[in-house]
């Protein structure tokens, strides 16, 4: 009897932590998209500038050093120190400057949050995207993960696509072909970011 | 007819088993190459490389003159008309995914757009709150169970698997248009459903193409990059059609702790 009272009690006072944990991490969401609304989309600053204020809101937001030795699996093991650093520095810009442009290109005017999901310390927040002269809204899904209380972004799922399952992919495909060389993977990050940092030719 | 068709598939096959990438001893990396999903990488990445070609000498040509004489609003309204022609399709698969309310709305649909809309154009019962969706029988096979097998790059038709390509035979067949269209001649038939498809895929690989670029842009190994998207995708739709998403998890709902991919 006690015991059933004691579980009685835990599910009651767990269950409005849990809604208000909700709350916090639609808010994290939705401050998230307005900071990147803002300082990025609507902004109308020149590129760099834009470029400099997505790399602070996303790394604030964000846990990157988790996702680049994710994005990395079972190579992350062997790789050493540095050029783990080395990597997740890469990856860094690599991730700012595609983003930076992407959410620069973006037409339209909001983001509509809808309905947050939990599995344990992992929280999926599903919002849409209106794209001007298309058919179909985007779903985008913002994966958050919420370990001590601290909110971290982890992953954006785009349409069922795994943004973080995709780099992994193509960066295993890469190092597959180099011979599981980090040193590879790194320098064509370099390369690609090189090439993208530099003003576009038309 | 019937003997190019067996030869061709008798040449598919030979060219598919001569060009089967070898599968890695060790374990780790066995299962990086059973996860791709992708035995015939070799003879995929070299139809990539024809598709890009093509892409940049024939369709990019084509789609640059599309848009050099039509404004974004019309673009959309013949992708709207050609969907609108796909929508008795959608109907069908709808039936056999035994989703009936979906094929309730697809049919509204149809009659709503094909007459207030203009013959199509125009997506009217969109705004009467009846949202478009499209269904095709390789999302019917998925919802019946049918795995994707493996990863194929199809020419000129792209990244595909060996179940979304035999749907997109199967569609062919099924697709109501297609009879309703054509007179007893076979040949008229399928030339007049290919004539259209054809069409529809200047629509709409004009509507995909700068996502194409931005991809291609963006990535180190673009075959990879696209081949993890689409199988992504693929997975992701099958399990929403399925009703899965509910009860299990969904595709994306993975760990991202090392220890838990051992």
């Amino acid at each position: 009897m006690k015991r059933l009272i004691c579980a009685l009690l835990a599910v009651l006072f767990a269950l409005p932590a849990d809604a208000a944990d909700e709350k916090q991490v639609q808010n994290f969401a939705q401050d998230l998209a307005n900071q990147i609304m803002e300082r990025v989309v609507l902004a109308k600053t020149p590129a760099a500038q834009k470029r400099a204020a997505f790399r602070e809101v996303f790394l604030k937001a964000t846990d990157i050093n988790k996702i680049a030795r994710f994005t990395l699996g079972r190579y992350a093991r062997s790789a050493s120190k540095e050029q783990l650093a080395a990597f997740t520095k890469a990856f860094t810009d690599n991730v700012i400057l595609t983003w930076a442009d992407r959410f620069d290109g973006y037409a339209g005017e909001s983001v509509k949050f809808q309905s947050t999901r939990q599995d344990k310390n992992d929280f999926y927040v599903t919002s849409m995207l209106d794209v001007p002269n298309t058919e179909n809204d985007i779903e985008v899904i913002w994966r958050i993960n919420a370990k001590n209380d601290n909110l971290k972004l982890v992953d954006l799922v785009v349409e069922g696509v795994s943004m973080i399952m995709s780099y992994r992919n193509e960066y295993s495909s890469v190092l597959q072909q180099s011979g599981g060389d980090l040193q590879t993977l790194i320098n064509l990050l370099d390369q690609k970011n090189a090439a993208l940092r530099a003003p576009q030719k038309k | 007819m019937k003997r190019a068709l067996v030869l061709t598939t008798l040449f598919f096959s030979c060219l598919m088993l001569a060009s089967c990438a070898s599968v890695p001893a060790d374990p780790a990396a066995r299962a990086a190459f059973e996860a791709n999903n992708d035995p015939l990488e070799p003879l995929n990445r070299q139809i990539f490389t024809f598709n890009l070609r093509a892409d940049k000498y024939v369709m990019r040509p084509v789609i640059n003159g599309y848009r050099a004489v039509t404004t974004p609003d019309f673009r959309k309204n013949v992708r709207t008309f050609f969907a609108n022609l796909k929508t008795p399709l959608t109907v069908v698969n709808d039936l056999l995914q035994l989703n009936f309310p979906n094929a309730g709305r697809a049919l509204a649909r149809f009659s709503i757009n094909s007459t207030l809309g203009f013959f199509g154009v125009f997506d009217v019962a969109d705004r009467l709150g009846i949202a478009p969706h499209t269904e095709s029988f390789a999302n019917t096979l998925g919802y019946w169970g049918v795995p994707s097998g493996p990863y194929l790059m199809l020419p000129l038709l792209g990244p595909s698997s060996v179940r979304d390509a035999s749907g997109m035979v199967t569609d062919l067949f099924l697709d109501p248009i297609t009879y309703v269209s054509a007179a007893n001649n076979e040949d008229t038939l399928f030339g007049i459903s290919l004539g259209i498809d054809a069409l529809e895929a200047i629509a709409q690989y004009e509507n995909i193409v700068d996502l194409m670029d931005d991809a291609r842009k963006n990535s180190l190994d673009f075959y990879a990059y696209m081949r993890t998207m689409y199988q992504q995708h693929r997975r992701a739709t099958i399990q929403e059609i399925s009703g899965g998403a509910d009860s299990q998890k969904a595709s994306y709902e993975f760990s991202l702790d090392d220890e838990d991919w051992e």
